[in-house]
């Protein structure tokens, strides 16, 4: 967003100093048409130029002070009128000391502060409008880019959800096991159905919802382990640990099942014979903790997998500098853990 | 009749046991044995010296393909898996087919059938159609090895035999002609640009014209390859519009 903003800073410059050399150009071809050119006049010409070009970056930062405070129209435009005119005014003053000192004329107070109403007032209030007016176009410009970028993310945090849902290898891999246990245990792949439909009902039924509660998000978690527990049946272990306190918070939606597939894969891939999988939900001081351990330790594959960096972009989407996603290792197990603070998760 | 003895691979017990189960149904297989990952699999294999796998494809300590890269293992291989993006296609020799999990067993028929035609009856088959997301074998001196066909850069004939240029920047031998690779390959993907080269388009870096023939320089290879006269005026008839 930042560079967006720094672009569009380079961008402001450019069309004011278009206008800048606009209206000197139209004052130099004035000066011909009256005829009154000369090397001092030049040097009055050239001088208000600069004197305009700073004034006009005072204008700028004035603008950009003033305009940080929240303002309603009207004070909007009392604002404009007032800095046009105090403007102007500076302006022709500075205008009258020159004259004063290269033609050394004293000419008539009066009559330059009347030019500060006319010429130097409608000078700048054409700068305030070309100000604002950039200025509002470029903001729209921002904010425009600003929401496509939210909705672009927020769809693709659909669409991976959808994917860890509707997971290929876990629907076939969960059809094949009752295969066997129709035939093995009739009982078991009895149970298996269940759970596998309640899976999938779980899936449907969250499936337009960005966010659901931690108590849900367990249910359907718990689902998925019991199935994967039917599947590597004694090689599997697991077991949900919660907070009662927390039961109502809000997180994104399936935001952990990536965690439990991995710890699921890369335990048992580390550990063929079996694995033991615990899950923790929990609150400590403002945060809300979930972490996700398998006995193990943690392998290079682990930090680099494209679901974990998912998991990254959705907390940032919805607690942007509000979370913390790590991986440790402790006692023999490899944690994933995800902290949000309280204040950003109710 | 001797029976065709067969192994089992997969790191999971119930998707041997719903094979197994399967398998039961056919007096001409024999179920010799089990194996739950790429080590305990070679041992069997070494030990057993099955006439057919059952492989599974995504096993915990690596693949399929690793395990059979690691063996020089000449018999039949019938791949299983719950999903993979790469279909594997019988191609070069009639060794391998590929199941999807849970298995028919009206697929699995059609499976153990089609190992058990001879060579001479696949050379009269009408060609297969390959497509891009294919993984097709080749048998490089009793070893197999699976190739992605999205990761074939070009194919170079020699005699009647052809040689694949990989991604990996490894080269495959293979006992197919370049008229049966232009059968075989998509058109949209592959052409042929000169007698002795078929070009994967993917792999396209620069093309330069001379006259009325042509070369192009392909990622991964140092050499530009020559397109001859008489395939640029096929190609152009064929992509030009």
């Amino acid at each position: 967003m930042k560079s967006m903003e720094q672009r569009n800073e380079r961008r402001f410059w450019r069309y004011l100093m278009v206008f800048y050399f606009y209206l000197l150009g139209n004052n130099f071809i004035g000066g011909f048409e009256s005829n009154t050119q000369s090397w001092d006049s030049m040097i009055v010409f050239i001088s208000m130029s600069v004197i305009i070009l700073l004034l006009l970056f005072i204008l700028r930062f004035v603008f950009r002070f003033l305009f940080k405070i929240p303002r309603t129209l009207p004070a909007t435009i009392i604002i404009v009128l007032t800095i046009s005119f105090t403007f102007g005014l500076l302006y022709t003053l500075s205008q009258y000391i020159f004259y004063l000192y290269v033609y050394n004329i004293p000419d008539q107070l009066i009559s330059f502060l009347k030019l500060a109403f006319t010429t130097g007032q409608w000078t700048f209030l054409f700068f305030s409008l070309a100000y604002l007016g950039i200025n509002y176009w470029l903001n729209l410009e921002v904010e425009r880019e600003r929401s496509r970028n939210a909705t672009n993310l927020a769809q693709k945090a659909q669409l991976q959800m959808l994917r860890y849902q509707l997971n290929p290898h876990f629907l076939f891999n969960s059809l094949t096991s009752i295969q066997a246990l129709v035939h093995e245990n009739p009982d078991r792949a009895d149970i298996m159905v269940t759970e596998l439909s309640d899976f999938l009902r779980f899936t449907l039924q969250y499936n337009d919802r960005i966010t659901i509660t931690v108590r849900e998000e367990i249910n359907i978690t718990e689902k998925y382990l019991a199935i994967e527990k039917i599947r590597f049946e004694e090689r599997l272990d697991y077991s949900i640990k919660f907070d009662n306190a927390i039961l109502k918070a809000e997180i994104p939606c399936f935001i952990t099942q990536p965690l439990v597939e991995n710890a699921v894969k890369f335990g048992l891939q580390k550990n063929p014979k079996g694995i033991k999988i615990r899950m923790n939900l929990f609150q400590s001081d403002e945060n809300l903790i979930i972490e996700v351990s398998n006995t193990g330790k943690l392998i290079d594959g682990w930090s680099m997998g494209i679901g974990l960096q998912n998991i990254n972009e959705r907390l940032n989407n919805a607690y942007p500098g509000d979370y913390k996603f790590d991986l440790d290792e402790a006692e023999g197990f490899v944690i994933s853990r995800i902290l949000i603070r309280k204040k950003a998760a109710i | 009749m001797k029976k065709t003895t067969a192994l089992l691979i997969d790191d999971e017990r119930l998707p041997r046991v719903a094979l197994r189960k399967k398998l039961e149904k056919f007096v001409e297989i024999e179920v010799v044995g089990e194996a739950s990952g790429i080590d305990t699999g070679i041992n069997a294999i070494k030990e057993l010296n099955p006439d057919l796998l059952f492989l599974d494809i995504q096993l915990t300590d690596g693949s399929g393909f690793d395990l059979l890269e690691k063996i020089a293992y000449n018999g039949k291989v019938i791949f299983v898996t719950a999903y993979d993006k790469y279909a594997i296609r019988a191609f070069e020799i009639n060794a391998i087919d590929y199941l999807l999990k849970p298995v028919s067993q009206n697929r699995l028929k059609e499976a153990i059938k089609r190992l058990n035609d001879s060579e001479e009856k696949l050379k009269h088959d009408k060609p297969v159609k390959l497509e891009y997301d294919d993984r097709i074998m080749i048998m490089v001196r009793n070893m197999m090895h699976f190739i992605k066909l999205d990761g074939i850069i070009c194919i170079n004939a020699s005699r009647d035999y052809t040689y694949l240029f990989t991604s990996d920047g490894k080269k495959f031998l293979s006992l197919k002609s370049m008229h049966n690779w232009e059968q075989s390959l998509p058109e949209k993907d592959f052409a042929r640009i000169h007698r002795s080269w078929i070009i994967n388009f993917n792999f396209v870096s620069i093309t330069q014209k001379s006259g009325s023939s042509g070369t192009v320089q392909m990622i991964g290879m140092t050499e530009p390859l020559e397109i001859s006269r008489r395939y640029l005026q096929i190609l152009k008839s064929k992509y030009l519009f």
